[in-house]
């Protein structure tokens, strides 16, 4: 990015909310753009987090934690007020509070298992795939009106 | 802030470190490292950090905090809260979680809040 472009966005209004209860209100009517292409997961074992990461999350973001679940950060675009990303911290927190947190938890640990063996790989694929879709899933669940 | 140099590890780290930069804390009178593949790691989360007044606000969170609060979660691990640079307005924050070690501070991940979340207890300083 040159001086240019960076000058150039700083210019712009920010959008995202000033206030943690407002940006998570904010991000929480957004979760379903977890339903779109181009969300990846990235784990992060020695931060013992998840994060998901959108398509467009290079730019300078926010993070509203929630606060009926501090661990879970929505992530806003700072000039869009768009999500961009959910950051998942304090895995081992987590599954130990949650039964949901802890079964997906338990996939995640099993296709990590099944990846180091060759043959099973695809397996493992396979399965990443299913855990990335419950991830989701229970992300989408974070708020009661996710359509 | 090119500053990479060789670092013996302290205090269970035990290898060879690259250190991008380092920060002497009174709090924790420790000296709270950055090294270069935990700034890997937030550049991977946070693509904006690449700014190199990010960085600079990130050591200066650790340097100058507004306050600093224990997560009370297991490992020691310490929030380090301070002035967010500029696109953020001044009363936004920039966290950044250290991983306190015997001799040294290791910065795990960084990010910007607006607030600081009630479950963790204010060590040093007033909750913003």
């Amino acid at each position: 990015m040159g001086d240019a472009a960076v000058s150039a966005d700083r210019s712009r209004p920010i959008v995202a909310p000033a206030n943690n209860e407002e940006g998570a209100r904010h991000g929480q009517a957004q979760i379903y753009r977890l339903r779109k292409p181009g969300w990846r997961i990235i784990p992060d074992r020695r931060a013992d987090a998840i994060y998901l990461r959108g398509p467009n999350s290079d730019g300078p973001t926010i993070s509203y934690w929630l606060p009926e679940q501090p661990l879970i950060l929505l992530c806003l675009d700072l000039y869009s007020g768009e999500l961009v990303g959910v950051d998942i911290t304090e895995i081992k927190e987590l599954a130990r509070t949650d039964p949901i947190w802890r079964k997906a938890l338990a996939g995640w640990a099993i296709t990590g298992l099944l990846g180091r063996i060759p043959l099973l790989r695809w397996i493992a694929r396979r399965q990443a795939e299913a855990v990335g879709g419950r991830a989701k899933e229970q992300a989408q669940k974070l708020t009661p009106a996710s359509a | 802030m090119a500053t990479s140099a060789l670092w013996q590890g302290e205090g269970g780290c035990g290898d060879l470190a690259a250190v991008r930069v380092g920060v002497q804390c009174s709090f924790l009178g420790k000296r709270v490292v950055l090294q270069e593949k935990e700034w890997q790691h937030i550049l991977s989360r946070h693509r904006y950090f690449r700014d190199p007044d990010m960085e600079a606000a990130l050591m200066e969170a650790i340097r100058n905090p507004r306050c600093i609060t224990d997560n009370a979660l297991p490992g020691v691990k310490v929030a380090y809260y301070g002035a967010a640079p500029p696109p953020y307005r001044p009363t936004d924050l920039v966290k950044v979680a250290v991983l306190v070690k015997r001799r040294v501070g290791i910065v795990l991940t960084a990010h910007h809040e607006t607030s600081v979340p009630p479950k963790e207890v204010v060590l040093w300083g007033t909750r913003p």
